[in-house]
């Protein structure tokens, strides 16, 4: 948890080399496993939840940051 | 290892979305382990410092840190050292156990994550940390309040903390 917003230069560094295919692909490889890691608390919170009520708490964190249906 | 994922990628499992680059990690790491953890991380995929630096990092009592950076991806993991810090000390017995279909990660309570961060907002003013406790505030997350308002006033931090209840 640093101080400050600014990336690692050495961080910088790596993502000028990356081709635009390759910076897409890890940004969506990021939001993949975002998601899988929020289903996996959300599961755990709601453990009376189906399958179907998770993916709409999911979906309401895309959208609202928020995963209260009621 | 015993370990507790915290910063921007806890407070995303707490609240609401966030892209970040960066992983924090509290580990309980002993000299002794610095070697064995290295060799998880090789030098052909993975920016690391020397095995010395990892030593000293992890022989001090408090502050230990260093970093990781995946050579393809630009990934860093902050790892910051448990030591003797007290607040470590509270959090790790009840770091939360997430289980996935690929193994498991343990995350650090919400508390520590608020202390941190607001620590971090006072040191360096970033305002990313300040919105992500706004976010953790408004999420459904329960917490310790009777700890945490012991920890703010001990620390200082009431000031910090009325500005992200603001």
């Amino acid at each position: 948890m640093t101080t400050d917003d600014r990336p690692d230069p050495r961080q910088i560094a790596i993502f000028r080399r990356m081709t635009v295919d390759q910076k897409l692909e890890l940004i969506e490889k990021i939001r993949e496993d975002a998601l899988a890691l929020k289903a996996a608390w959300l599961r755990q919170r709601y453990p009376e939840d189906d399958e179907a009520r998770i993916r709409k708490r999911l979906r309401a964190w895309q959208l609202y940051g928020r995963t209260d249906l009621d | 290892m015993v370990y507790m994922v915290t910063g921007s990628m806890a407070s995303m499992i707490y609240a609401e979305p966030r892209m970040t680059l960066a992983v924090d990690l509290v580990v309980e790491l002993h000299v002794d382990d610095t070697e064995r953890l290295l060799a998880c991380f090789p030098e052909s995929e993975f920016y690391r410092p020397p095995l010395e630096v990892v030593r000293e990092e992890s022989a001090r009592p408090i502050r230990g840190h260093f970093n990781l950076i995946h050579h393809e991806t630009g990934v860093k993991a902050d790892l910051y050292v448990a030591g003797t810090d007290p607040l470590h000390a509270w959090a790790l017995p009840r770091r939360r156990r997430i289980e996935m279909t690929t193994g498991w990660i343990t995350l650090a309570p919400p508390e520590y994550v608020i202390l941190r961060k607001l620590e971090f907002w006072r040191e360096g003013g970033s305002e990313k940390h300040l919105r992500d406790i706004r976010a953790m505030l408004m999420s459904e997350v329960e917490l310790d309040l009777d700890f945490l308002e012991q920890e703010l006033r001990s620390r200082g931090l009431d000031e910090a903390w009325r500005l992200a209840r603001a």
